[in-house]
């Protein structure tokens, strides 16, 4: 009786305790080995790269490892890394160009990675500074765009694109394709600007920059009540004033020329919103006004699934400057920009620093100067590459202004 | 949880109600010790203790307490306080016992942050915070109620249940509102062989459903609109916290044995044998809840032995504890996506142990009860305790350990003085660390959180406190009851060598009254 009586109440307690010990879930995170090999462009050897720097990007997280070379000739560089979806950017320059290059990976195994390097093109307009934050109490009117011409020979405003490029807010494009590669037009929302001119109309000099308001007044001394704060720009000086005739609360500047409109889909004025959106300088095809590319119907795709707008797109390769602005927080960033205008992404923090939302931070995002020639002329860094090129977090904005040091 | 399983606490609830008292008042005034010392099972795992109990009570009890200070562990507010109301009995009807009660908690926290979970486990990497100090509320509503019967003069049976429902909110951005519950399941039975030996089993399970939802009124302020997904000692993922939503649905599961040996009525002996296997998962997103946040496993095995020793005018009570805790941290790493109608998607690329915590805790504990009649005069106890804790997180390797020797004494004078009873008590505590280490400092909050939470944690300190309770029988209307007043405060101080908590100390103050029938 005791025998059974004991095997009983023991067996479902030994059944009970089997259960417990087992533990499905035993296999530790590991790190993960990543070679990377460059592929030159043809003519140029990797010997002949100079400032080669290889950084692998954790998307979701935002860490950045920088590869080591792991043979000393260049060629193949090494990394050990977190398991995650990564971006490999590569950078460098020879005598003659600029090079860089972006691969997407997903880095579950051990793996080899292959790294194009293209050729940077163009030296010429670039977006020096783009203020797009605002200020206390919601107030976003005062942003501005500032173009400038970072080479040695006179660039034409005139017939150049401004665009907002869409794809939603903190999640992946709504445009990519089932493999999240990106378009090869870029599809623009809110509105799409111009510059009028003939072609030689509106020069800017090397070295000049282009102050573009989305309201050219001087918005520090706005009235301020309750909880509002103090603009940081006066753009009562500014070069062009953005000026959407549709909306009815956007005004024209007298002695500010007004640029003109492509496209517009809507918004109260030029708004990249907040918290940023990509935008992209573009200059059609000799030949092509913007006129007669807006009356094409092949200029124009629906959005994807819900079609509600009609939306202007832009081939990549019109492209002469892009920056990638994302959300300031790390797992909601995502690429708008393909790899041959942007391989890196910028933002603006918060007023709390890192981790926080840009929105009305009064910060603009700025390019980092590489150099000041002797005739003080301010070289801003242009590699195609964001998240070097521009100083991350943002600064207080500098509108017209060119520093007189190097970043 | 079904209506059904709200009807069965519910019947059980009227136990604690009705029970009348039907012994003297100062075994009524002393029926928490007299529990302790009369029934060996007291601190197991199986509800057969019911029948042990030596007699009814009911308990009607409000109290509160505050406390305040730096000493304290990170997620906690630096002033709380804690209302609660109370009521608890033990009905006796023949061959079958009820033991249940009820009880509200009111607690307030001024100047808390970080953590907003409410029922989670306390060592789950995968909770929810953020880093702005608000005042936060916490509402608590416990049910339980347990029954056990004598269903031969060898065999009992029991069954134990207990519902915990909870609310947790802080009106700073960003604003948690967390709801909670818990519902456990406790059925027991054991058998005696013989007039020496009896041999028990329990088993338990108890289900968890938590979710926390943050908004954000004013969301451009500096950081007021950013939480983090806490991951151990990995850098945690920062996150908007407009309209986050956050679940937890977990499942515990516990089975213990127990074996009394009676040698006599002087020696008594009881050794219990168990485990605690529990699961937590979290998930996150709007209606589908797509986003994984990870998944807690843990699994304690525990070993109790508790040796009675009663004579004429002492009872001697030495238990030894000790426990194995295991717990895994599971971490997906995940892309997100969009459907063809707009919707977000999450697909997991890869899953791993991501953190793991192993931890041994061992005590022994010494209670001696000097009786005057039937009833403990003088009781003093002594406690040595040890804990151990290593955590590990991979793949960065960052590691926390420690170790925490406890030394725990305490005496209780009880006098008559007049025609109640005066209940003096005296505790100290003091805690020294051998070891400590922590090494993460590549992880984000780690100078913010990490830090600062382990040197609260594993630090060495030193505690005393009194307390003092008047009780004396009082009658209503012919119908007799005892009043208990009771009153206490503690300080506890930090004794360590990191700077964060130098000179810091926490007190604590709490009183109130109770009516026992």
């Amino acid at each position: 009786m005791f025998k059974k009586t004991a095997l009983l109440l023991a067996l479902p307690a030994t059944m009970l305790l089997a259960w417990a010990c087992g533990d499905g879930d035993d296999d530790v995170a590991k790190n993960y080995s990543v070679t990377v090999t460059l592929i030159t462009p043809e003519d140029i050897a990797i010997t002949d790269i100079t400032d080669l720097k290889i950084v692998a990007v954790n998307t979701t997280t935002g860490v950045e490892a920088t590869l080591s070379d792991l043979n000393g000739d260049g060629l193949a560089m090494e990394a050990s890394l977190t398991a995650g979806e990564y971006d490999f950017r590569a950078s460098g320059t020879t005598d003659d160009f600029k090079l860089n290059g972006l691969t997407s990976v997903p880095v579950y195994e051990d793996k080899n990675v292959s790294i194009v390097l293209n050729i940077v093109s163009g030296d010429g307009l670039i977006f020096k500074e783009i203020y797009y934050t605002g200020v206390m109490s919601y107030y976003w009117k005062d942003g501005f765009f500032e173009l400038y011409n970072n080479s040695d020979e006179v660039q034409y405003l005139d017939g150049l694109i401004v665009g907002i490029v869409d794809g939603g807010f903190g999640a992946p494009s709504a445009w990519a394709d089932e493999s999240g590669n990106l378009p090869n037009r870029y599809p623009l929302t809110n509105h799409a600007i111009y510059f009028p001119g003939s072609g030689t109309q509106y020069p800017v000099q090397p070295g000049e920059g282009v102050v573009v308001a989305t309201v050219a007044i001087n918005h520090s001394a706005r009235e301020l009540t309750d909880e509002d704060e103090a603009s940081p720009v006066d753009l009562s000086h500014a070069n062009w004033n953005i000026y959407i005739p549709a909306q009815a609360s956007d005004i024209e500047v007298e002695g500010i020329p007004n640029t003109k409109v492509a496209h517009s889909l809507w918004g109260f004025d030029f708004m990249p919103g907040v918290n940023g959106a990509a935008l992209i300088l573009a200059k059609l095809p000799e030949g092509v006004s913007v006129e007669n590319y807006i009356e094409d119907p092949n200029s124009f795709q629906k959005t994807p699934v819900s079609g509600t707008w009609n939306q202007l797109m832009i081939p990549h390769e019109y492209v002469i400057d892009g920056v990638d602005i994302v959300y300031p927080l790390e797992g909601q960033q995502y690429k708008r920009l393909l790899p041959s205008e942007d391989i890196g992404m910028a933002w603006v923090y918060g007023k709390g620093g890192p981790g926080t939302s840009s929105a009305y931070s009064g910060k603009s995002l700025r390019r980092k100067v590489i150099s000041i020639t002797a005739e003080g002329k301010v070289v801003y860094k242009d590699t195609n590459n964001s998240s070097e090129d521009f100083i991350i977090g943002g600064q207080t904005p500098t509108p017209g202004v060119h520093p007189v040091k190097i970043d | 949880m079904s209506s059904g399983y709200k009807l069965f606490l519910l019947s059980l609830f009227p136990c604690c109600c009705i029970a009348q008292a039907d012994a003297g008042w100062e075994g009524k005034a002393l029926y928490k010790d007299h529990l302790y010392v009369n029934r060996l099972l007291q601190d197991s795992h199986n509800p057969v203790s019911i029948s042990d109990a030596p007699e009814e009570v009911a308990d009607f009890e409000v109290r509160y307490a505050s406390e305040q200070g730096d000493y304290k562990p990170i997620d906690r507010g630096r002033h709380e306080t804690l209302w609660t109301g109370n009521i608890y009995g033990i009905r006796k009807i023949d061959r079958l016992s009820f033991e249940g009660g009820i009880e509200y908690a009111n607690r307030m926290q001024a100047d808390k942050k970080w953590s907003n979970a409410l029922f989670i486990a306390g060592g789950n990497p995968f909770f929810i915070a953020d880093s702005i100090a608000g005042d936060q509320g916490t509402e608590q509503f416990t049910l339980s109620g347990g029954l056990s019967y004598v269903v031969t003069s060898r065999w009992r049976a029991a069954l134990r249940a207990v519902y915990l429902v909870g609310t947790l909110a802080d009106q700073t951005d960003p604003r948690p509102l967390t709801q909670g519950m818990r519902f456990y399941l406790n059925p027991g039975l054991d058998y005696r062989f013989s007039p020496s030996f009896t041999l028990g089993i329990s088993a338990g399970t108890a289900r968890l459903s938590e979710s926390t939802t943050y908004t954000v009124v004013n969301s451009i302020e500096p950081k007021v609109g950013t939480i983090f997904l806490f991951k151990g000692l990995g850098s945690p993922e920062t996150k908007s916290a407009i309209g986050y939503k956050r679940r937890y649905e977990g499942n515990q599961y516990m089975g213990h044995i127990q074996l009394v040996w009676n040698a006599s009525h002087t020696l008594s002996n009881l050794a219990e044998l168990g485990f605690f296997t529990a699961s937590e998962d979290a998930k996150d997103g709007d209606t589908g809840f797509d986003f994984k946040g990870g998944d807690y496993r843990t699994t304690t095995y525990m070993l109790t032995d508790r040796f009675q020793l009663k004579t004429l005018a002492f009872i001697h009570n030495l238990t030894l504890r000790a426990e194995h805790l295991q717990s895994n941290g599971i971490w997906y790493l995940q892309t997100q996506s969009t459907d063809t109608d707009g919707n977000t998607l999450w697909t997991i690329r890869d899953k791993s142990v991501t953190h793991r915590e192993t931890a041994l805790k061992a005590s022994l504990h010494y209670r001696i009860d000097h009786l005057k009649g039937a009833y403990p005069r003088l009781t003093s106890s002594v406690r040595v305790a040890f804990t151990h804790s290593g955590i590990r997180q991979y793949p960065d390797l960052y590691s926390r350990k420690y170790s925490l020797l406890t030394f725990d004494g305490d005496i209780t004078r009880r006098l008559h003085v007049g025609k109640g009873l005066l209940t003096l008590s005296l505790r100290a505590t003091y805690a020294v660390s051998p070891l400590q280490s922590l090494v993460a400092e590549g992880s984000k909050l780690y100078a913010s959180y990490l830090e600062p939470a382990f040197q609260a944690t594993g630090s060495s300190h030193y505690a005393c406190g009194a307390d003092v309770v008047w009780q004396t029988p009082l009658s209503l209307v012919s119908y007799p009851f005892l009043l208990s007043l009771h009153a206490g405060a503690a300080v506890r101080s930090y004794n360590d060598q990191a700077t964060l908590y130098s000179g810091a100390r926490r007190q604590s103050f709490n009183t109130g009254l109770s009516l026992i029938f």
